[in-house]
């Protein structure tokens, strides 16, 4: 299979689990450099340049909120989910069961 | 040493970053970036990488500064997005179907009156003139969508553009019926008021009237003229009795367009299609003959009338051929 072409459509699969991972990931605070290695872990392969920008988005969005902690020698800014964020994560989550069953009933056809 | 240039690519790579964010977010995302990459590298090293290798991997991964920025920023990576591009497309051919041919016809005819330029500079002219009309239309026109783009919100679209509907899809049918009653009635009254006045010309105007076509051409040109114009009609008035084009029609409409642009040209560079025009207007109003009639700038205004009918009949024959047997 050309790899390319599949690297493509594996990114578009993806591309949208990434904000529902990060909401149900941040209902504990962490900041960026942690929840990346949190969501690798997790299997949800993302790149800092992907991430990072969007966890900008997601705050001015309002489905995050922000803090920074300067306890430690190197300053960090956490996020956590806000009330909207896990709103919005019940939603996505229900979504995805829904399209996981459709696509299990796919595969139930599939020889 | 180590330690300075590691810091030095950091620092170079978070500034380039953010040096095109607002001065609001620019220093925020500066410490939290410089941060993440710090946070990246130390775990690099502890998993035994050499410090400067580990500091170079995570700043490729992290990739092109330029694409980060407007990923921060929110700006596009396109100039104009999917949302626009259709109708900037749409404009952009209207605009160039309606102004190239205004600018070039209007080029010529300008040059009609006063100008002593020879074939090559008026057909040279006019090409570079419809290639600056067309370069200024499609810049100027990208640059307001693409500020457009950047400055209205998703909302803002649907009050700029109106949304597309089914009503605005066109028929192929349409396009070989072109022979509507209107179109058809207006091709007859103009050429039957073409032929009215050069009958008129040729039969000589006398006193009180400009004499424009040169009443001493030959009778044979005047009747394959005028014979042309006829065939015109006939052809028109058949296209729509029949309820569309078809292939001879148009072929004959082709014929016509080509042997009278050919004529017409040939005859007015011989100097028997029309007068002396400054002279004949001298004399009909009473006014000095300042000005000149350039030849070569009729002729190529001919040539572009003509030349539109002969493309309007060879599409008329593609149109044709495109739904021939689909709804016939």
């Amino acid at each position: 299979m050309d790899e390319e072409l599949l690297a493509g459509h594996l990114q578009e699969l993806r591309r949208g689990t990434v904000v529902l991972a990060c909401l149900a990931t941040l209902e504990e605070p962490r900041y960026g450099y942690a929840l990346l290695e949190t969501l690798d872990t997790a299997g949800f392969a993302v790149d800092g340049n992907t991430l990072y920008p969007l966890l900008r988005r997601l705050e001015k969005q309002g489905l995050l909120t922000s803090e920074w902690n300067t306890d430690e020698a190197r300053p960090r800014k956490f996020y956590r989910t806000s009330p909207a964020g896990a709103d919005l994560r019940a939603h996505l989550m229900t979504e995805w069961r829904s399209l996981n069953t459709a696509v299990e009933a796919l595969n139930g056809d599939l020889p | 040493m180590t330690t300075s240039t590691r810091t030095s690519l950091t620092d170079r790579y978070v500034w380039t970053v953010t040096r095109q964010l607002s001065p609001e977010s620019g220093p925020d995302v500066a410490r939290e970036l410089r941060g993440s990459i710090e946070d990246t590298v130390e775990d690099r090293v502890a998993g035994g990488e050499a410090p400067e290798a580990a500091e170079l991997e995570t700043i490729l991964g992290l990739g092109d500064p330029d694409v980060l920025a407007r990923e921060y920023g929110g700006r596009p990576n396109h100039l104009i997005g999917p949302a626009y591009f259709p109708a900037w497309v749409r404009l952009v051919r209207l605009l160039l179907v309606v102004l190239v041919p205004i600018a070039v016809l209007g080029n010529v005819v300008a040059h009609s009156f006063g100008s002593d330029a020879d074939f090559g500079t008026i057909v040279g002219e006019a090409a570079q003139l419809a290639f600056q009309v067309g370069v200024h239309l499609v810049f100027w026109t990208a640059v307001i969508f693409a500020l457009v783009e950047r400055n209205v919100g998703p909302l803002g679209r649907d009050q700029l553009f109106a949304a597309w509907t089914p009503d605005a899809l066109a028929d192929p049918a349409d396009r070989t019926r072109r022979a509507s009653l209107t179109e058809m009635v207006f091709e007859v009254a103009w050429t039957v008021v073409i032929i009215a006045l050069s009958v008129w010309q040729w039969g000589g105007v006398g006193d009180g009237a400009v004499q424009v076509l040169d009443p001493g051409l030959a009778a044979g040109w005047q009747v394959l003229i005028v014979g042309l114009l006829v065939l015109d009609i006939i052809v028109t008035v058949a296209a729509w009795a029949r309820g569309g084009w078809n292939i001879p029609l148009a072929a004959a409409s082709l014929v016509s367009a080509v042997v009278s642009g050919a004529v017409l040209v040939w005859l007015l560079l011989d100097g028997r299609l029309v007068t002396d025009l400054p002279r004949e207007f001298g004399t009909a109003f009473g006014v000095d003959a300042d000005w000149t009639l350039s030849l070569p700038a009729v002729a190529v205004g001919i040539a572009i009338i003509c030349g539109w009918e002969a493309v309007t009949a060879l599409r008329r024959m593609r149109d044709t051929r495109d739904t021939r047997g689909g709804d016939q």
